[in-house]
């Protein structure tokens, strides 16, 4: 079988594993797959930048709240139906990531996770200061009624969960297939040795701020997801540990795989959800990650024994 | 005596010494020679114990150096003059002579001693002991390593490329300072790449390339036949 | 209160944050700069110097005065040793590699802040300053029978409040002196700057990395001490600290601790005086943007020198 078609193929399975886990699971975690799935876009998104194309941003949560605010600003103001607030959420995350990467990619290493950091913390207290539309800290809720697309109800939690599937197989089909391309084989080249990848005749600041826009609109489609499913949006989202978790889900899972993102995503939420909201034990899994298992969890998998993984 | 014995040495995966021999008698001037990336820097850093071996053995008279953490090496006398000089850039010149008094922990009349006796060397660093060590002309930085490295009073002096990118009359103070190392009974290691300096310095020529040995020759080989530098450098 | 004696005060104010974030900032300063590692935990380390103060003067009782003399000498020392036996433990075997340390970090930032949860509560707690007195601060006006002094209403200040500046100055001009007149202030410095090299002249760069944490981290923990009287000790206060010392070391320029003082003295100056007379938010907001801008053109901070 091809390199190719066996990637398909263990994507394909992945997914109908998650469609039987709604009938198979019990409702609480048929539920929190739905959240762990919008998640696992998000980490998606970020590993596109950071895992593929070794950028390490520290403000990914502008993007997500730029996803989120873009769709339920457009919905609970302006009155708009999921259709086009989708459309909003996606379009304001492409801008703000072009706007982000325009200025942030002149510089690298730290400076770039200072600066990215810095442009999420005003953006976190830009929803704050623009608190009569946002809400801010509070946030607002989008009622039921709004969140159906196509006809259908969206808060409903089977309808939910299979929108929420849908969208985690688009990403994760569309990653899978980008990182085959030369797009996405001069990224990793990026990563493992920018100036050699220069020498060779690549655009590097091209194809960095495509990277930098594709993983921001990706997250910011997570953003408007979460509002749209599970109907809220607050400021916290953008807030600096929004920022962290999508570093944390990545290296957990494995940074540089597909299904990194996913796993890393699934393991943080019951780590937390089992040590009954204990971040005691959920910080020493990780430094016990750091000091054991630094690929994270499918990179010392594809490491020391499926080597062809994604 | 240095005497380095079947070492070979990687980064990583990527082996970049096979089980090279050579040995560096007191009172001697070693050239080794080779090619650029034949392994000659990396060669200074496995003897610093800078990178470890994966083979062989480094000993010094009857210590084995190699199996030492590598921030003992001044305490057995070795000393480097790296490449490229690497002094401290924010480090007056005084200090940077500092830095190497205290590898050796020379105290009271002995420190004082020493650094008289490196100054005496270096007169020109004298005149410039506030100054940092960033600001000092080419040829001054290599007088500044080189007295960093003497001043921990070693037996075996290692020397990378030091005449590299400097005047000649610079390049002809730092040979006459080596010359006096190798009279006071030091092993000087000289990692050179110009016919001239070879000819004039060594006692010995050890040429290898791709970390592997090629040839040894001794002085009187040498003058005899001088081409065969520019044969085995490629040059 | 008028303009002018609003100003002063706010002034004030911008020193008393700039003094402590400058004590917070040389800490990362050190680490960052010297073992080029991302310590997101150094946030912690702050808070739990304002968590032992509170405890040993809890403890000790009596005059606040006794306890905050004891808290200033032990708790630096405590939290630098817990930090350097981190630095030993865990980051020295992940070989300071950058990835590695940032998760090991953040989990050492959720074992530290729970612990605290934990072990102190989820209340903010106060302690007691040493001593505090009312200091009414004099204002100049052009009256009638030319330049007159006088005392507005309002315009106080609190002895406490001016020590804490003095005593960062002292503190800081003390860690000058080590860093530029000490043996061991010189090891650092050389290590910093060419690690390799170091090791080539027999510093035991593992065991000066082990310090410099400690160092780091028992400052950070000391400017807490001093801050504590005023701010009141909670378990989430490590969160502003930790942003604000890495943009104040980033600004500042990698490396350079008077890059980082000066930057201190700026951010920490003009965030006070802003937030006095502006939204907090918006000021805030200003000051982001502006550190980001600063570093997309010139990267290197205002004093850096470039990568090394």
């Amino acid at each position: 079988m091809s390199e190719i078609s066996r990637i398909h193929l263990l994507h394909a399975a992945m997914v109908a594993a998650l469609v039987i886990c709604w009938f198979v699971l019990p409702v609480y975690h048929a539920g929190n797959l739905a959240r762990i799935m919008v998640f696992a876009i998000y980490a998606m998104g970020y590993n596109l930048l950071f895992g593929y194309t070794g950028l390490l941003s520290l403000g990914h949560a502008l993007f997500f709240g730029a996803g989120m605010y873009g769709l339920g600003l457009a919905m609970h103001l302006g009155g708009v139906s999921a259709g086009p607030g989708i459309l909003a959420g996606l379009i304001a995350a492409l801008v703000v990531s072009g706007i982000v990467g325009f200025l942030a990619l002149r510089t690298t290493g730290v400076a770039f996770m200072i600066v990215t950091l810095m442009f999420a913390q005003a953006g976190y207290l830009a929803v704050l200061l623009f608190g009569t539309y946002t809400r801010g800290d509070e946030g607002f809720v989008l009622p039921q009624a709004t969140r159906a697309l196509l006809g259908v109800d969206l808060s409903d939690a089977q309808n939910r969960y299979f929108a929420a599937l849908l969208l985690f197989s688009a990403v994760l089909f569309f990653i899978g297939w980008l990182v085959r391309t030369p797009f996405g084989r001069c990224l990793v080249a990026i990563r493992e040795n920018e100036e050699r990848a220069r020498m060779l005749g690549y655009d590097i600041t091209r194809h960095k701020l495509m990277a930098v826009i594709m993983s921001g609109t990706i997250s910011g489609l997570s953003g408007a997801a979460y509002c749209l499913l599970f109907g809220s949006a607050q400021a916290a989202f953008v807030a600096v540990p929004y920022s962290i978790f999508p570093l944390l889900y990545v290296l957990l899972g494995g940074m540089g795989t597909t299904l990194g993102p996913f796993v890393g995503t699934l393991f943080m939420f019951y780590l937390i959800d089992w040590s009954g909201g204990n971040m005691m034990v959920a910080g020493f899994v990780l430094v016990a990650l750091a000091l054991f298992a630094p690929a994270g969890i499918l990179g010392e998998v594809r490491r020391r024994l499926i080597t062809w993984l994604p | 005596m240095l005497d380095i014995q079947g070492v070979s040495a990687s980064y990583g995966k990527v082996q970049v010494l096979y089980d090279l021999n050579i040995t560096a008698a007191a009172g001697e001037i070693t050239c080794v020679l080779g090619r650029n990336g034949a392994g000659k820097s990396t060669l200074m850093r496995v003897i610093m114990g800078l990178l470890p071996t994966t083979s062989g053995a480094i000993n010094l008279n009857d210590t084995c150096v190699s199996i030492l953490p590598p921030h003992d090496t001044p305490k057995h006398r070795i000393a480097l003059v790296p490449q490229g000089r690497r002094l401290f850039p924010e480090l007056t010149v005084g200090e940077n002579i500092e830095v190497g008094l205290m590898a050796r922990s020379f105290k009271g009349k002995k420190r004082l001693e020493m650094r008289e006796k490196v100054l005496e060397l270096f007169p020109r660093l004298r005149e410039r002991l506030k100054q940092q060590a960033g600001t000092l002309s080419g040829g001054e930085q290599q007088m500044l390593a080189t007295a960093r490295a003497l001043a921990i009073d070693p037996a075996v002096l290692l020397l990378d490329e030091p005449g590299e990118g400097l005047q000649p009359s610079v390049v002809e103070q730092i040979q006459d300072v080596i010359r006096t190392m190798r009279a006071q009974g030091l092993a000087v290691v000289l990692v050179e790449q110009r016919v001239d300096a070879i000819l004039s310095l060594a006692d010995k020529a050890v040429f290898i390339e791709n970390g592997r040995n090629l040839e040894t020759l001794t002085q009187a080989e040498l003058a005899a036949d001088p081409g065969v530098i520019r044969r085995n450098l490629g040059v | 209160m008028e303009f002018g004696p609003h100003l002063m005060l706010a002034t004030l104010e911008g020193a008393i944050t700039a003094a402590i974030l400058a004590l917070t900032a040389v800490g990362l300063s050190l680490t960052f700069g010297v073992m080029r590692v991302v310590n997101v935990a150094h946030g912690e380390f702050f808070m739990l110097g304002a968590v032992a103060a509170w405890f040993i003067s809890t403890a000790i009782g009596g005059h606040p005065a006794l306890g905050f003399i004891a808290a200033v000498v032990f708790a630096p020392l405590i939290i630098g040793l817990l930090a350097a036996s981190a630095d030993w433990l865990v980051l020295k075997r992940l070989e300071y590699d950058p990835e590695r340390t940032i998760v090991a970090t953040i989990g050492l930032l959720y074992i530290i802040q729970q612990g605290a949860l934990i072990g102190f509560g989820p209340n903010a707690q106060p302690v007691e300053a040493p001593f505090s007195h009312r200091i009414a601060l004099p204002w100049f006006e052009w009256g009638e029978s030319g330049f007159e002094m006088y005392y507005p209403w309002g315009l106080s200040t609190n002895s406490y409040k001016l020590f804490i500046i003095f005593a960062a100055c002292a503190i800081l001009m003390g860690l000058w002196v080590i860093m530029t007149r000490t043996k061991i202030g010189l090891v650092m410095r050389a290590t910093q700057q060419d690690r390799d090299m170091a090791t080539a002249f027999g510093i035991p760069v593992e065991r000066v990395y082990a310090l410099t944490f400690g160092l780091g981290a028992a400052l950070a923990a000391l400017g807490a001490v001093l801050i504590v009287p005023v701010q009141q000790a909670y378990y989430l206060m490590g969160h502003d600290p930790l942003l604000l010392s890495f943009i104040v070391v980033i600004i500042g320029g990698l490396g350079s601790l008077r890059g980082t003082v000066l930057a201190a003295l700026l951010i920490g100056m003009s965030d006070g005086i802003i937030s006095v007379f502006f939204s907090p938010t918006l000021a805030k907001i200003i000051a982001t943007l502006l550190v980001a801008m600063v570093l997309v053109f010139r990267p290197q901070g205002l004093f850096g020198k470039g990568t090394h």
